[in-house]
């Protein structure tokens, strides 16, 4: 492979990505080829040393995500789409669905929790204002009245809290389970990689 | 060295054979050769974590009629190995300690 296919392979891989990031890192291979070359290696095998592009592409995409799921803004969704993406390669196969069903299964049960808890919580105050109404045309005294109403204030805003907290906690597990997965691309890229050269 | 490493050790040894002058990427894989085994696509990610950090700042100088990229430890990457240091030789005490107890025990 000359020097020109090996940098169109790494953009073709990381398409998609950060550009000035992938910029980045075709000058670093760039460099480092050159170096390989002035100490004897030819074109090829200064290439062919720095190993397979598929798995070095695999290890840079990993780190990326890894980085990218500790980042509190990020999308956790998106990016385990693009995590999912990177396992398409056949070593990565097995990771893949490893991911593709912890994630789902966590991201559902999170959901379910989430919106069981939101649900409640809006028929709550659904209810509190159908018995204020109630109550009002069966002229019930104010302090009833007062007393029901506090009582299904403070439980809705439980009920709302607790799936706020549910929806927080719930993404930054599915940010932990991303940034595992990636974690063990690069573990298994940088094995394979060792293989080759 | 077949062990795993500690997490970051391998940014320590970059910024350690950055400390007696400035080097460059294929150069810090010759150089930490002995000791470690550094992968070039193992390197950049470390490079670039290090100077993000702001651990080590970068120059392009030309080299060969080409441009080449050469690294510099600042003083926050200094004081980062002075903390490894520090960090190690209280690693060294248990290690003493540890051996010290073991002392006639049979092996």
């Amino acid at each position: 492979m000359n020097k020109r296919n090996f940098y169109r392979e790494i953009e073709k891989s990381l398409k998609g990505f950060n550009e000035y990031e992938v910029n980045r890192i075709i000058e670093y291979f760039d460099e480092m080829i050159n170096d390989k070359m002035d100490k004897g290696l030819s074109e090829a095998e200064a290439i062919a040393s720095l190993g397979d592009v598929t798995n070095i592409t695999n290890t840079m995409k990993a780190e990326i995500m890894m980085e990218r799921s500790e980042n509190p803004k990020g999308n956790s969704f998106k990016d385990f789409w693009i995590i999912l993406g990177i396992c398409a390669s056949p070593i990565l196969i097995p990771i893949g669905i490893g991911l593709f069903i912890s994630f789902l299964a966590i991201a559902f049960s999170i959901f379910v929790v989430f919106f069981s808890f939101g649900v409640s919580s809006v028929f709550i105050f659904i209810t509190l204002f159908i018995s204020l109404f109630e109550m009002i045309s069966a002229g019930d005294p104010v302090s009833s009245m007062m007393l029901v109403s506090g009582a299904l204030l403070v439980v809705g805003s439980l009920m709302a809290m607790v799936s706020i907290l549910v929806y927080r906690i719930g993404s930054k597990v599915l940010k932990i389970i991303n940034g595992w997965f990636s974690k063990l691309i690069k573990n298994k890229s940088k094995k394979e990689e060792r293989r080759y050269a | 060295m077949k062990v795993q490493l500690k997490k970051g050790l391998l940014d320590i040894i970059v910024l350690a054979a950055l400390l007696k002058e400035d080097g460059y990427g294929y150069q810090l894989i010759q150089d930490t050769k002995d000791i470690v085994e550094m992968s070039e696509s193992t390197l950049y990610p470390i490079l670039r974590r290090l100077e993000d950090n702001k651990f080590l700042t970068s120059y392009k100088s030309e080299y060969n009629g080409r441009l080449r990229k050469y690294y510099r430890i600042t003083s926050a990457g200094v004081n980062q190995v002075n903390s490894f240091l520090l960090e190690w030789k209280n690693m060294n005490r248990i290690y003493d300690y540890i051996k010290e107890r073991m002392k006639g025990e049979q092996a």
